[in-house]
């Protein structure tokens, strides 16, 4: 642990301190997120309200503090099963080839044939919006980018010597696919998840915004956003804070990707 | 806007601008719509000059009879002539195509005289024969949903300006259902010729501007039409209806000057836009009403201690406070602040306790949960639904909130797909008769706008107003009607807002009706 470089220790520890946040904080506040005081709306930020109110008179900060939880949620449910879905096919797909690997790649392509956004939102606006349906629609689009990354890997390493040389010793596939092969290209998978979280988030945030994901009055920061955008000549505050929480969630992903990077793959280090 | 009698087009298109309003006043109220004629007042009009106006959403189609968008509408009243329109004090008809009409002493013939010299953008004249193609098509056209508003009728052109309708039953809103924005004449030969489909993009009318330039999505332009009736008028060479969807950037263009006029002010920006210099801001009442609904095919809401008990648990005034920052008023009716409306009536008090009786007395003692729909990007229903999911809780009742997108939503409430939803309704003409049809009674198209409410002595109060031709005894019939309605609160109904609109200190007679349309052909640049 000593030898990690800098970025992995910050995105650790930063990602170690939005999780803590994510479990304690909510307990240590007084107020919910939820409940309204139409007396107190659209205060300035105070010592009482750190982040100010909305216009339904809700402390900012406590919104943001509960939406914490929702988001990193989403950045897990968002990720983790396209990864492991995704990371599955392209092993199957990549180290056996054939009629799964043709219909898993042709199936990718009609994937990705859509932006990124656009499908997810079409397959949300079937479903009906809300969080399990979106969850849904990025696993449909996204386990696209997981099982080409896995896949591409797998095609170089299946040709290498050792590879080779387990097959040659008689090795059972399972043996050779889960001791020699997965642990050489899991490291792209992983380090693409972890920066993959940041865009889950953005999307689940995205979706909020649109009304498709999280629903009102759910503390969610896309939500809360949007919650902000009619007020932002008054009270830019609703929106600021979120905004805010969503870029400093980013940047600790993407120190913990860029970290992983650096250590798992050094060959790509500067 | 629109009504319907067709279950998708009327509702659906209708809500395009929920945030909405415009409006005129205290500004207005002075000004009036017939403003430049005044001498005492120091400016006389000036000719010239493009006014750029800023809505929410683009015209559709300008085809008369099918689109009930409001953008369609109103933007179509500018370039076609109804024969009598909705008068600005929203009580009366007052002359547009037709300068005058006699109506025979049974009240079954009325006949409309023709402005002789009315035209065409085009040249050509407007004989009674455009004017016949046009009511067939408003009333018999199977696109059309102001069927009903219609009494069984013939109709005769004895020559070029007179038209006669001939009623075959006592139909006491005639005159009202004659200035519905589907009646607007258009040119009977142009229309055949290119057909409803070309027409609804090129279309030409008599009204005081023409379109000469529509991009959709962006923006219509219209140009002074050079042979309307009225040498004088309009004032303004150039109109340009542009599309600014959003309110923050809307708001934004009015102050800067790079428009002249932004409708649909978001209720948070009135105050401070009241106080930026070179801006006015109308507030003027339009026949609006917000509500939320239940579709009583649900055995639960057909319940009537149950809607009345979300009536008593939900207090309008904070919400009003809260979320129209003070611009709305908490209904005593059914129907807008309108003409016949029961203004008298007292509102449904916010009283919990009461509601909480009623809950007790209910099927369903221990409140239930329910799954209501809003629009999505709807920020001012995004609001209110939060707080009426509050304000409901002590009740036991669970409302959960879902966004659905708009149009998916008017299609859902159209096929009863819901437990609960928002809605709204404008009206198109003065006399309430079409939104009674619409929100009223059951028995007809819409089934009390899909909330499947349905009582007999309402329905048959409804029938009984329309042959009604004593003014006092119709008046007491819709008195009992909407009574009778609010008792039953088949809606939960949440307030009267106003239009309110933003104007540029340089514009002249701009002011918003009571149908939520605007005359331009007064309005002029200094």
């Amino acid at each position: 642990m000593r030898n990690w470089p800098r970025n992995l220790k910050l995105g650790v520890g930063l990602l170690i301190a939005w999780i803590l946040l994510a479990v304690f904080g909510p307990m240590l506040l007084t107020g919910d997120p939820t409940t309204m005081d139409l007396m107190h709306s659209l205060h300035p930020p105070s010592l009482a309200f750190p982040f100010g109110t909305d216009n339904l008179g809700r402390g900012v900060f406590t919104r943001v503090v509960y939406g914490t939880r929702l988001d990193l949620q989403i950045g897990l449910f968002c990720v983790v099963p396209v990864f492991i879905i995704g990371t599955t096919i392209g092993i199957i797909g990549g180290y056996f080839g054939g009629f799964f690997d043709g219909l898993s790649m042709r199936l990718a392509d009609v994937a990705v044939a859509f932006p990124f956004l656009v499908a997810v939102i079409a397959i949300v606006a079937v479903l009906g919006p809300g969080l399990t349906n979106m969850y849904i629609a990025v696993a449909v689009v996204n386990w696209v980018s997981y099982a080409r990354i896995t896949r591409s890997e797998i095609l170089v390493v299946k040709q290498m010597d050792y590879v080779q040389a387990a097959n040659i010793l008689g090795f059972g596939n399972t043996r050779i696919l889960a001791r020699h092969v997965l642990p050489n290209v899991i490291t792209q998978s992983l380090i693409y998840a972890s920066s993959d979280v940041i865009l889950a988030v953005f999307t689940g945030s995205s979706l909020g915004f649109l009304g498709l994901g999280a629903q009102p009055p759910a503390a969610e920061w896309g939500l809360i956003i949007a919650d902000g955008y009619s007020f932002v000549s008054q009270a830019p505050w609703i929106s600021a804070f979120p905004g805010l929480a969503i870029v400093a969630l980013a940047v600790s992903f993407s120190l913990l990707g860029d970290g992983l990077a650096d250590v798992l793959r050094p060959e790509l280090g500067r | 806007m629109a009504l319907p009698t067709d279950p998708l087009s009327a509702f659906l298109f209708s809500r395009r601008r929920l945030l909405a309003t415009t409006g005129l006043g205290m500004a207005a109220a002075t000004v009036g719509v017939g403003l430049p004629r005044s001498g005492a007042y120091a400016d006389t009009p000036k000719k010239g000059g493009t006014l750029t106006m800023a809505r929410t959403a683009d015209v559709v189609s300008f085809e008369p009879v099918v689109p009930t968008d409001n953008m369609s509408i109103w933007a179509k009243l500018l370039i076609f002539q109804l024969l009598i329109r909705t008068s600005p004090g929203g009580d009366n008809v007052v002359p547009d195509l037709a300068s005058s009409w006699d109506v025979s002493d049974d009240k079954r013939t009325y006949t409309f005289h023709l402005r002789e010299n009315a035209a065409f953008s085009d040249g050509t004249p407007v004989t009674s024969e455009d004017v016949e193609f046009s009511f067939q098509r408003a009333i018999y056209d199977k696109d059309s949903w102001a069927a009903s508003l219609f009494p069984k009728l013939s109709m005769e052109t004895p020559d070029k300006h007179t038209i006669v309708f001939k009623l075959q039953q006592d139909w006491a809103p005639f005159l009202a259902a004659v200035s519905v924005h589907g009646a607007c004449i258009v040119p009977k030969a142009y229309f055949n010729k290119v057909g409803v489909k070309t027409f609804g993009d090129k279309p030409i009318g008599s009204g005081p501007f023409m379109l000469t330039e529509w991009k959709k999505g962006d923006s219509c332009t219209m140009q002074r039409s050079p042979h309307f009736w009225d040498p004088n008028r309009p004032y303004l060479d150039t109109v340009v209806l542009s599309v600014i969807a959003d309110d923050n950037v809307r708001m934004l263009k009015v102050q800067s000057g790079e428009i002249d006029v932004g409708t649909q002010v978001p209720f948070n920006q009135i105050d401070k836009l009241k106080h930026v210099s070179g801006l006015d801001v109308q507030v003027a009442t339009y026949d609006r009403i917000d509500w939320f609904q239940w579709n009583e095919k649900l055995p639960v809401f057909q319940d009537v201690k149950i809607r009345q008990a979300f009536n008593y648990a939900v207090d309008r005034e904070a919400i009003i406070k809260a979320v129209l920052f003070g611009y709305g008023e908490v209904p005593t009716t059914f129907l807008p602040k309108m003409f016949l409306a029961d203004t008298e009536n007292k509102p449904y008090p916010y009283d919990l306790a009461k509601a909480k009786q009623l809950m007790a007395a209910s099927t369903m003692p221990n409140g239930f949960p329910v799954k209501c729909k809003i629009y999505a990007g709807d920020t001012i229903f995004n609001q209110v639904a939060q707080i009426v999911q509050q304000m409901v809780l002590p009740l036991g009742i669970k409302m959960s909130i879902e966004q659905v997108e708009q149009d998916t939503l008017n299609a859902q409430q159209a096929s009863a797909d819901y437990e609960m939803s928002q809605g709204y309704m404008t009206s198109d003409i003065f006399d309430p008769c079409e939104l009674v049809a619409f929100a009223g009674a059951g028995d007809e198209g819409t089934f009390a706008v899909w909330t499947y409410y349905n009582n007999a002595k309402v329905n048959t109060l409804a029938k009984q107003a329309l042959g009604e031709l004593d003014e006092s005894k119709r008046k007491q019939i819709y008195l009992d009607m909407q009574r009778q309605i609010f008792e039953d609160a088949p809606f939960l109904w949440l307030y009267w807002t106003p239009a309110v609109t933003a104007v540029r200190d340089g514009v002249h007679g701009f002011a918003v009706l009571p149908t939520g349309n605007y005359w331009l052909e007064d309005v002029w640049k200094s």
